[in-house]
């Protein structure tokens, strides 16, 4: 058998040609998704009735349970590949989401989602690549693409079923990034991946950040812990979602209305939660000297990318009326490296062009006028050529900082 | 070192990655040992671990790396989700005042194309004959593993050559540098065709120096099959020219092959070296300028040529090989003795397409921001001491390196080195639409 198009690694060599024996030779060729469900079901109660069990042989659960995952995925997936005639001529039904939906919002098995998420680590390797894969592909898929609208019915109704199971689907993604409850790094990245692609949906956004206690509970766990985690695909990770849960993951939807809908999520959170996010964790831990290298700089620019979106517009005032802020911004200014700099200068200045200063803030600026615009001179000359909004900017803080 | 059984254990159905082991992100844990390869960006040491472990470790500026460090936390996420025995993993990542380390197992006689050329040069030295195209054809097979496993994840790789195939001392082989990898599959959001421009030159597709029609995962079957000529030959068939000439070359001509060699080098230790029909075969199927035409890594192994491999026994006994014909006589890479770098010739094609870093600025001296409750920031608090000759020599470098970059040359310069008249038309018509596909972006490599 051959397939052509783009999908083909995902078919790859585990399902075509190698002629493999028993069991998954049948999983191999099995075409129906609720069929795959139920064995999947099947192996993974098996796993979680005996997790000792780490026999090698082709029909032990857990080869049995990888099998059927990434067999599942690969039709999933491959659904997605056909050609765009059959789509625009209507015949064009995905009956494998819609078996798979059918079979995990059924009685029957509509705990497997959170049972598998809460168990991902005691999976084989690849099958929690598949389960992540799985879990995002129902997702998301009514969000991107030119056949997205085909799929956005499905993707509604597997959101509701998340939703269903928040209080689950969520703890299990925050235990899955603690490194007390398991040491294996490999499984904090899919959980994240997760938590992400829920926050692309304004309602579970909303469960995550819509009261005080929710970000609490769901937030503040990345801020506090998850980032100052000293490997780096693990922090750097958790820095990506601390992106996409306070800039509301701009420029990932493509659905303006959606967009403006989690921008208002963002803003009333950032806003109403102000003083435990930006006073007591976000510049006292993240931008400030204790903080290595890279989440520094992140934070940063996700600083500058908060401050200057429209509807965060109250949380920017407040933020620039604050000289213990200045303070931290001026000394960023004045780091070694040029990327930290360079979005230093894009809040300070904010700073600057404030119309209502602040006395104190005021009071910063004038005694550092000369100096302030020296230093500001010489910041990323190089930049000037070919950036004419920076140099534009530049010109006008510096003038207006002399006329202070 | 005990020889790796863990082959089938690795295998892509294991159950676990967890080993007993847990690499410290602390590096003070590490004794450096010697430099095993030198990027633009980056430098790769050999260095002791604590239970008298041996590993390789990355140290990259991040102050080098553009924009938001995404790439770089995608390529150490990438390793970090490939457990494979032909893909180089991650045993630990962390951050050191503004570099990056990272842990991998150490291949010990560095990139294939080093190791062969090392076994070359000796054996001629000996007045031996050096026939390489069994072992060529092992480390093939091998990569092919590999890259089906990162295909199979819905990665395509974007920058395989020999430089980055690495050969440990016991013939294993595996994949490293997914500096520039690109994910076909994110989030469950589903990319249809990758569109970056990236990669070196010699090694890129047709398709994917066009920009027009993006690429997928078969342009990773083309690298493979330059990778297969220059681990025969050497270098990679157009590496002498300037990257411009390259990427003309390869959208105008028929695809390279064995012949496109011009054998007149004069250390050209390949030259004489005969290939079978066979391996002209496996090179013509992955070059063909239509990517559709190109065999998938699983049409590949089980294709005619490669599929007798497949068999663990036989691999077992090509391992062996290689292990004793190649691997034994060539010193490792980075060990305390062996001062030499890798013999990789500097030649214009070998050069990757980069960005244009961010200079550094030069700052003030000594400018002290006075605040009204009387504290003094200095910015060279800040300032990271160097503790050790090490780290200062990490500095020396960051400042060598630090801004290089790769102009191209102006098409009129290259149209007047290039000599070739009767190509002139052809040449400025897709120099313009060169420029117009790429609009005047930078060319970039993280």
């Amino acid at each position: 058998m051959s397939i052509e198009g783009p999908f083909e690694w995902l078919a790859g060599g585990l399902f075509f040609g190698k002629q493999q024996k028993g069991g998954i030779e049948s999983i191999d060729s099995c075409g129906d998704a609720l069929v795959l469900l139920k064995g999947i079901a099947h192996s993974l109660q098996e796993i979680l009735a005996q997790p000792e069990n780490n026999s090698e042989s082709p029909e032990s659960p857990a080869i049995l349970l990888a099998a059927r995952l990434r067999r599942l995925r690969f039709l999933l997936y491959d659904e997605r590949r056909v050609p765009k005639e059959t789509i625009r001529w209507g015949n064009h039904s995905p009956t494998v989401v819609e078996n798979t939906l059918q079979g995990l919002l059924g009685h029957e098995m509509n705990d497997l989602i959170p049972t598998l998420l809460e168990h991902l680590v005691v999976l084989p390797f690849e099958s929690r690549k598949d389960v992540a894969a799985i879990f995002n592909y129902l997702l998301v898929s009514g969000l991107d693409g030119t056949d997205a609208e085909i799929y956005r019915p499905h993707m509604i109704r597997f959101r509701d079923h998340v939703e269903q199971h928040f209080p689950r689907v969520i703890s299990a993604i925050l235990a899955g990034h603690d490194p007390a409850v398991h040491d294996q790094k490999d499984v904090c990245l899919h959980y994240g991946s997760m938590y992400r692609a829920c926050l692309r949906h304004p309602v579970l956004y909303h469960r995550m950040v819509g009261t005080t206690e929710s970000v609490r509970s769901y937030v503040f766990p990345f801020l506090d812990t998850f980032v100052h985690l000293p490997n780096f695909e693990v922090a750097s990770d958790a820095m990506e979602t601390l992106r996409e849960v306070m800039t509301a993951g701009q420029g990932s939807n493509r659905d303006p209305a959606i967009q403006q809908e989690l921008a208002e999520i963002a803003a009333t959170f950032l806003a109403r939660d102000y003083d435990e996010i930006w006073n007591q964790r976000f510049t006292t831990n993240l931008l400030s000297e204790s903080a290595n290298y890279m989440t520094r700089r992140v934070a940063l620019q996700i600083l500058s990318t908060v401050l200057l979106t429209r509807s965060n517009y109250s949380i920017m005032i407040e933020f620039v009326a604050s000289k213990t802020n200045l303070i931290l911004i001026m000394k960023l200014l004045r780091d070694t490296s040029p990327h930290i700099t360079l979005d230093a200068f894009h809040v300070f200045k904010v700073f600057v062009a404030n119309p209502n200063k602040p006395a104190e803030v005021l009071q910063i600026l004038r005694d550092n006028q000369v100096k302030l615009a020296t230093y500001l001179t010489s910041l990323h000359q190089e930049k000037e050529e070919t950036d004419t909004q920076f140099r534009d900017e530049k010109a006008l803080i510096i003038a207006t900082i002399q006329a202070l | 070192m005990a020889e790796k059984e863990g082959m089938d254990k690795e295998s892509t159905i294991a159950v676990s990655n967890s080993s007993a082991f847990e690499w410290p992100p602390d590096p003070s844990c590490y004794e450096l040992i010697g430099k095993i390869g030198q990027g633009a960006f980056a430098t790769v040491w050999r260095a002791n671990a604590p239970e008298e472990r041996e590993c390789a470790i990355k140290v990259l500026n991040l102050d080098h790396v553009d924009t938001n460090l995404a790439e770089i936390r995608l390529e150490v996420q990438a390793m970090r989700l490939s457990l494979h025995p032909n893909i180089l993993t991650c045993y630990a990542a962390f951050v050191n005042e503004t570099n990056l380390w990272l842990l991998t197992p150490l291949m010990s006689k560095g990139s294939s194309l080093h190791c062969l050329q090392r076994a070359r040069r000796i054996l001629r030295d000996r007045n031996e004959v050096a026939k390489m195209e069994e072992h060529i054809l092992y480390i093939l097979h091998e990569t092919l593993l590999g890259l089906q496993y990162i295909h199979e994840n819905g990665q395509i790789h974007r920058d395989i050559k020999a430089g980055n195939v690495l050969l440990d001392g016991n013939g294993d082989v595996r994949i490293a540098d997914f500096g520039v990898s690109g994910w076909l599959v994110q989030g469950g959001a589903q990319q249809e065709k990758a569109k970056t421009f990236v990669g070196t030159p010699c090694w890129m597709a047709p398709e994917v120096m066009e920009q027009v029609h993006g690429y997928d995962y078969k342009a990773d079957i083309w690298s493979f099959g330059i990778t297969a000529l220059e681990l025969a030959k050497g270098y990679a068939p157009y590496a002498k020219y300037p990257p411009m000439k390259v990427l003309i070359l390869t959208i105008q001509e028929d695809p390279p092959s064995l012949e496109s060699y011009i054998d007149d080098d004069d250390d050209d230790l390949a030259c004489f070296e005969e290939y079978s029909r066979t391996f002209r075969t496996l090179v013509q199927l992955c070059l063909h300028k239509n990517p559709a035409k190109r065999p998938t890594c699983q049409e590949l192994l089980n294709g005619k040529i490669l599929s007798f491999m497949n068999d663990p026994a036989v691999r077992q006994i090509k391992r062996e090989t290689i292990r004793s014909q190649v691997c034994d006589i060539v010193p490792d890479v980075g060990s305390r003795s062996s001062s030499s770098s890798p013999s990789n010739r500097q030649m214009p094609g070998n050069a990757p397409i980069s960005i244009v870093l961010s200079k550094e600025v030069d700052r003030p001296p000594g400018t002290t921001w006075v605040f009204p409750d009387g504290s003094q920031v200095l910015s060279s608090s800040m300032t990271p001491v160097s503790v050790d000759d090490v780290l200062e020599e990490l500095d020396e470098f960051g400042k060598q390196t630090g801004g290089e970059h790769y102009r191209s040359k102006s098409a009129e310069e290259l149209a007047k080195n290039s000599g070739v008249d009767n190509v002139q038309d052809d040449l400025d018509a897709f120099m313009d639409e060169f420029e117009q596909n790429t609009a005047g972006e930078d060319f970039r490599r993280p």
